[in-house]
């Protein structure tokens, strides 16, 4: 019977999770969330007119076997927070990005 | 063709599994009542997924109002206990397949409710679609 042996490419494994199609993939899905979270956000005003939930996406500590890609949706203005607060109106739009 | 039968009410399931296991301690609505009493549960569906023709994942948000931190988490604990010790049980005619996925609880004050505290968590409560008997 051959016999057949493989070495796992640890480095190979990170790379991927550093590509820009993996950035973009995962930005896609933060867009979808906080898209739907500013939706939800009835604008106060002139004063309100930036988005309150916003993405932020920057690379991870690439040491070891867990750097990658990360992205977040977060609240930004007080209005966001206090909407969030008030609705778990992230929580919510987390199911609307699976 | 797959025969898709109508998916048990999740929010009233879980309303019924808690309002048990609180008994006269706590109210447990899907509404934030219009007079708030001093300790209170609001259950709401903020998502879910159903996969097959037989179970219905809902994805169920768990708001514990109470005055005092040590209340509220205790709260928290007591609502956890009773949606896990409803797993494959039958509660109101639905078989409860499942609760997973479980994340909190959480410290999350309510801007709005400045005289209580308010922990959450979050879970899947796995349905079963088929009737119990």
């Amino acid at each position: 019977m051959a016999e057949v042996r493989f070495k796992i490419n640890h480095g190979g494994k990170r790379d991927i999770r550093y590509w820009d199609s993996t950035a973009r993939m995962l930005e896609a899905v933060a867009h979808t969330i906080a898209d739907t979270a500013n939706n939800s956000l009835k604008l106060n005003g002139p004063r309100d007119v930036s988005p309150g939930y916003v993405i932020r996406s920057k690379p991870g500590t690439p040491k070891g076997t867990l750097g990658r890609w990360r992205v977040s949706v977060a609240a930004v203005t007080p209005h966001a927070i206090r909407h969030n607060a008030v609705h778990n109106t992230l929580v919510r739009a987390l199911n609307g990005a699976k | 063709m797959t025969i898709y039968s109508t998916n048990k009410p999740a929010v009233k399931t879980a309303i019924t599994i808690l309002a048990a296991g609180f008994g006269q301690y706590a109210l447990v609505s899907a509404k934030m009542p219009k007079h708030r009493p001093i300790r209170f549960v609001q259950v709401s569906r903020i998502g879910g997924y159903q996969n097959d023709p037989i179970t219905d994942h809902a994805r169920l948000l768990i708001e514990c109002f109470g005055p005092d931190t040590e209340t509220v988490e205790a709260m928290t604990a007591t609502a956890r206990a009773a949606l896990r010790n409803a797993i494959s049980t039958i509660v109101d005619g639905v078989w409860v397949r499942n609760w997973s996925n479980e994340q909190g609880p959480v410290d999350f004050p309510h801007p709005q409710i400045i005289d209580l505290d308010r922990w959450q968590f979050q879970g899947d409560l796995s349905l079963s679609t088929t009737t119990a008997s």
